[in-house]
């Protein structure tokens, strides 16, 4: 065996995992496609550009929704909501977590016991539910759907390491992917989430308006989830081959 | 410890957690921003100064939060969980009904994403290089990435539309008898799709831990010794590992109760189900706050029970379990 620091074995062990790395090519793929897109594609994804539910075609290739709008400048503008939210999010979350967690640990008696209630407490109301409660009583606005998903969805990582910091991003942005597509999103933004709620009811006539911005979503927190799995695995002492 | 005691210490638990729930119900309402009055008022088309502070005195809301958070649990023991806007209705009776037929979403999804979920784990531990245990690994992180509603909305186009075996949405046609075995079909038909979108996303999580929990039991010793005695491969699996493979499955799902529940809230709306989930959605949509605050209440109780039955199994299938 070679001399070399922890992290370089590391790295390399990522770099050599093509399920991880083909991870990082979609994420890459998916964030430029974010920050760059819209300018880049040129349509603005709240202008009518042709009749409502137009299949994909040269024109617009994902097709147009149930008011004529571009799907494809709506699926470039929606990422940057999601991708946010689920970061801001899931930092918030971890910050809860892992500060709670470390200080039951530390603390004892009737403090370790009251920080375990507490847990319980969050455990037992379905984090979705207590988020819509919030969102909906407060307003919807990024600033407070990223609150309310970080303080209702920190018991599960409590316990997290390292690396798995990755499973709470990519869960956060289902998160705000379920809240946006309830109704619940900041409603001047648009997001994955909005267009497959707004555009529901059209969807076994104009199966596009669904399809492509779900697919969007999914592959970005696949590639999360991957990258996730190949940074665990890379850190593994005992997975070194 | 005893049985009985074990089962008061336990309800005594489950009825301060209940407490803390409506206290937090009852802070939600108070801490968010607007007079409720005036929310009640809008919600009646406008009001004069006079009306509100007859609303308020009617709802008690001129008193101190002290004394109305007591009136509120005096209401909510008497089973009055406040009238639905919307729906011109008690709450509570509103939830009740709906109860049911989330339950039967949730428990249906539950049941088969912890058998198919066992059965792929063990496909994937019993040859953990092979190409069966490679796909589920690929499906266990698709499971989990896959936005639920998106899902739903996939296998209805599959299922509901280009190959049209199951019905859109719903719980039962129209036409059909609604009792005897005829209702309990047409039921069992119109809940594959939605029960199986809800399954999909913890089907994954299940085979992640059932084929961790199989890989350490076939690494037994008690693995080894009853290959030694001669057992089929088949019986030593499915009879000796099985068993201690499936507690950390089990530890699982019992916690994520209340995550398939709110599952459940995207899959109703998808599907329109019946139930607390599609109830929730349709007060969000008419901004029916104590509708929503009733079902967040009703939710949280079937969690609570949900974790009473768990501890309760446990207590029957493991005797280590029974000291503490």
């Amino acid at each position: 065996m070679n001399a070399r620091s922890p992290f370089a074995r590391a790295l390399r062990a990522f770099l050599r995992n093509p399920v991880a790395m083909a991870g990082l090519v979609v994420l890459a793929l998916m964030v430029s496609a974010s920050i760059a897109g819209p300018a880049l594609y040129g349509v603005d994804a709240f202008d009518i550009v042709g009749a409502p539910m137009t299949p994909p075609d040269a024109e617009a290739w994902f097709g147009t929704d149930y008011l004529g709008r571009d799907i494809l400048a709506a699926i470039l503008v929606g990422g940057r909501a999601t991708m946010l939210v689920g970061i801001t999010a899931a930092l918030i979350s971890v910050t809860i977590g892992t500060t709670i967690g470390a200080l039951a640990g530390y603390l004892e008696g009737a403090a370790d016991a009251a920080l375990m209630r507490i847990t319980e407490f969050f455990q037992v109301l379905p984090a979705l539910l207590f988020a819509m409660v919030v969102v909906m009583l407060f307003r919807p606005s990024l600033v407070t759907v990223a609150l309310s998903i970080g303080v209702v969805s920190w018991t599960g990582t409590a316990r997290l390491v390292r690396a798995e910091f990755l499973r709470p991003v990519g869960a956060a942005m289902l998160f705000e992917g379920g809240l946006s597509f309830l109704g619940l999103g900041d409603p001047n933004v648009i997001s994955w989430g909005r267009m497959i709620g707004q555009n529901r009811a059209y969807l076994l006539d104009a199966w596009w308006t669904v399809t492509f911005p779900g697919l969007a979503l999914f592959a970005t927190v696949m590639s999360v989830a991957l990258i996730g799995d190949g940074v665990n695995d890379a850190l593994d002492p005992r997975s070194a081959a | 410890m005893n049985a009985a005691a074990w089962i008061l210490r336990r309800l005594t638990h489950a009825a301060g957690l209940l407490l803390a729930v409506l206290v937090l119900n009852f802070l939600l309402i108070h801490l968010a921003p607007g007079d409720p009055a005036m929310v009640i008022a809008g919600e009646m088309g406008g009001a004069s100064l006079e009306v509100m502070a007859k609303i308020r005195a009617e709802y008690g809301l001129d008193q101190p939060l002290p004394v109305q958070l007591l009136r509120y649990l005096g209401r909510v023991l008497m089973g009055d969980l406040g009238h639905s806007f919307y729906f011109n209705r008690p709450v509570a009776a509103l939830v009740a009904e709906r109860m049911g037929p989330t339950a039967l979403l949730v428990v249906s999804a539950i049941l088969v994403a912890l058998v198919l979920g066992t059965w792929l784990g063990i496909l994937a531990a019993r040859r953990p290089r092979g190409v069966a245990a490679q796909m589920v690994a690929v499906f266990s992180v698709a499971g989990f990435s896959a936005p639920v509603f998106w899902t739903g909305m996939m296998l209805l186009l599959l299922f509901a539309s280009a190959l049209p075996i199951f019905p859109v949405s719903g719980m039962s046609d129209i036409g059909r008898p609604k009792q005897g075995f005829a209702h309990v079909l047409d039921v069992a038909h119109h809940l594959v799709l939605p029960a199986m979108t809800l399954a999909m996303v913890y089907m994954a999580q299940y085979s992640r831990q059932a084929r961790a929990g199989m890989l350490a039991a076939l690494a037994a010793d008690y693995i080894r010794t009853a290959r030694a005695k001669g057992l089929g491969e088949r019986r030593v699996v499915y009879r000796h590992a099985l068993r201690n493979a499936l507690i950390p499955v089990i530890t699982i799902a019992g916690l994520q109760f209340g995550q398939v529940l709110a599952g459940a809230v995207l899959v109703e709306t998808v599907f329109a189900w019946p139930g607390l989930g599609r109830l929730a959605y349709e007060s969000i949509l008419r901004r029916d706050s104590p509708t929503l605050l009733g079902i967040l209440l009703g939710s949280a109780l079937l969690v609570i029970l949900a974790n009473l039955l768990t501890d309760a199994a446990y207590r029957l299938a493991d005797p280590r379990m029974r000291g503490i």
